[in-house]
């Protein structure tokens, strides 16, 4: 298994509305290449970029690994921290899209490694970092090196709360592969950042295409998969109790993207994402029962009248 | 105690304790300095409906548990924190001496399960980790150069074999739960963790005494903490499962963050099981 079989990503694509055959493509797209190998560093929308790298997994399909930068003016925010396995491309992107700038906060989504890998190494570029953790995580037992964090702040889930001026919602995740599991949303931008919810799985060559790109749809299975490896609990998860509780945190939020660490965020069509959810919890429970799934018209892909 | 040899103090002490023959407890407790380091844990948890009763005013720690067993061949199941990462590995030399380490086994991922594998590593180069297959990307988690073992394979270790079994209650998806069949020794990782009073460091349940009256309560707390799913669920359907589970003949309960249960496991389990069903009736609130 190895991490450097991602194809180079193109700087371009096919005009998604131009015709078949030879012509060369027509629409630039805003991959940013660095000299190193496998980064994906990309803006978002409005002030958000991504970086990270892309793993091939045992079946051939690639998972990428996410960390989130905002910019925030002149006061920037980190997202996760990604793994220590990509710590070279991930430290040199967030240096390049920084440009000088220091990062105050780094907001932790849950310790595990492919999110607090790089801790230690941010916390020693940028000694004077803030560490965001849920006031679940017990940081002596889940944090390496935690006596060197020099500013550690625990957050409640379910509460608001402003870092370097942004207005942030810490939420109480409703799926996760930890304990101290958080979502965050960023409400100048809608983004939702959801830790491994949303997370999916892609084909090689598809590791920097967002969802609205040509070629960049979501997979239902990919998701799929990826939900039924990170949360082996869903098994016994109540369909109809559970979607319930997704719609209410969609009812009252203004989510535009969601914007999950193993998968490139979700920039449009967020109501069909939601549905893709709902049944691929719907498919997990009948798959643990051995049942075929029954779905609705609407959840069958139909819309409502 | 006079069977527990103590290394290290605070957030990197662990105490290692003989359990059954050839099977040694290496147990991360903190003893007085459980205050300070799970003072925000235990008020988040004495926010739940039921603390008032028990958790809310009492002294208590919890605990965080390695196993090491010792045959033809030698395996240790699950590695503790960084934090305690010098100490874990005094304590397996001191049940080894020269002897190798020949598996390392990762119930998960997380950090206080997983977090010392690279200093034991060094400590122990030829030791092979035993991971959980049907997962997707090791390398991000450490486990690239892992064996892989399903539920129902055997690990045979000579006179001890482990069988991998169902992981009923997990939060992480890549986790494995292990039945030791010659001790009757059933880890279920952090399934089942509860508390004990302060000072009861490295003890049997039964040591420690009764039966705590908050025992469910607390038990009850601590499910819906980590597993926060269960709102979700129709516990009862969980609970048929629980009851496979302790079909095995279980002499020894030993969870991770738990102390080990030896008697009146039939009742321990019941109680277990009630907390199951009394967890998921508590209410999952979207805000705080």
């Amino acid at each position: 298994m190895g991490f450097g079989v991602s194809p180079s990503p193109s700087l371009w694509v096919k005009d998604p509305s131009g015709s078949r055959g030879s012509k060369p493509p027509t629409k630039r797209i805003n991959i940013k290449i660095l000299s190193h190998r496998d980064n994906l560093q990309r803006l978002v929308a409005g002030d958000i970029y991504e970086v990270g790298e892309c793993g091939q997994g045992e079946d051939g399909r690639h998972e990428v690994d996410r960390v989130y930068v905002i910019k925030n003016g002149k006061r920037p925010l980190l997202i996760d921290s990604g793994s220590r396995i990509y710590r070279t491309s991930i430290m040199k992107s967030i240096e390049d899209i920084l440009d000088g700038q220091t990062p105050e906060v780094l907001f932790l989504s849950h310790t595990e490694l492919p999110h607090a890998g790089n801790v230690r190494a941010l916390g020693d570029r940028w000694p004077g970092l803030t560490v965001v953790v849920s006031e679940l995580v017990l940081a002596y037992l889940e944090l390496p090196r935690y006596k060197e964090i020099k500013k550690l702040v625990y957050i409640p889930a379910g509460t608001e709360r402003a870092f370097a001026g942004r207005e942030l919602e810490f939420m109480n995740a409703i799926l996760r592969d930890q304990t101290t599991s958080q979502w965050i949303l960023d409400y100048k931008t809608g983004t939702m950042f959801s830790s491994d919810a949303f997370g999916y799985y892609h084909l090689p060559g598809k590791c920097e295409l967002f969802n609205d790109e040509k070629g960049g749809a979501t997979r239902e299975v990919d998701m799929m998969d990826f939900h039924r490896n990170a949360f082996g609990y869903l098994r016994w998860v109540i369909p109809e109790r559970f979607n319930e509780t997704i719609d209410k945190v969609f009812e009252n939020r203004d989510i535009r993207i969601i914007a999950p660490i193993h998968g490139n965020p979700i920039r449009s069509d967020i109501k069909d994402h939601v549905a893709m959810l709902k049944r691929i919890i719907k498919r997990l429970r009948a798959e643990s029962l051995g049942q075929t799934p029954v779905l609705t018209a609407v959840e069958r892909g139909g819309r409502k009248k | 105690m006079k069977d527990v040899e103590v290394f290290g103090r605070a957030e990197t002490r662990v105490g290692v304790r003989e359990i059954a023959p050839d099977i040694y407890w290496l147990d991360h407790c903190l003893g007085g300095y459980a205050p300070k380091y799970l003072k925000i844990m235990y008020s988040n948890m004495a926010s739940y409906p039921g603390a008032e009763t028990g958790l809310k005013n009492r002294p208590i720690e919890n605990t965080l548990s390695s196993y090491l067993i010792v045959d033809k061949k030698t395996i240790l199941l699950d590695t503790m924190g960084p934090a305690q990462g010098g100490n874990i590995i005094k304590g397996i030399k001191h049940v080894l001496g020269d002897r190798p380490l020949d598996y390392i086994w990762i119930s998960h991922v997380e950090l206080n399960h997983a977090g010392t594998t690279p200093f034991l590593l060094q400590a122990f180069p030829k030791a092979k980790l035993i991971a959980l297959k049907g997962g997707h990307h090791y390398k991000v988690h450490g486990l690239e150069n892992s064996e892989r073992v399903g539920v129902g394979d055997v690990i045979d270790l000579g006179d001890h074999s482990i069988e991998i079994v169902d992981p009923i209650v997990v939060d992480h998806g890549l986790t494995q739960w292990a039945y030791e069949r010659t001790s009757g020794l059933l880890c279920t990782v952090d399934w089942a963790a509860n508390f004990h009073p302060m000072g009861e460091c490295f003890k049997f349940l039964d040591e420690i005494g009764e039966l705590s009256p908050h025992l469910l309560a607390d038990i009850t707390i601590v499910l819906r903490y980590t597993f926060p799913w269960l709102a979700w669920t129709d516990a009862k359907q969980i609970v048929a499962a629980v009851d496979d589970l302790f079909d095995r003949d279980v002499k020894l309960f030993a969870p991770m963050h738990a102390p080990i249960v030896r008697t009146n496991i039939d009742k321990y389990a019941g109680i277990l099981k009630q907390a199951m069903i009394d967890s998921a009736t508590l209410p999952f609130c979207l805000a705080a």
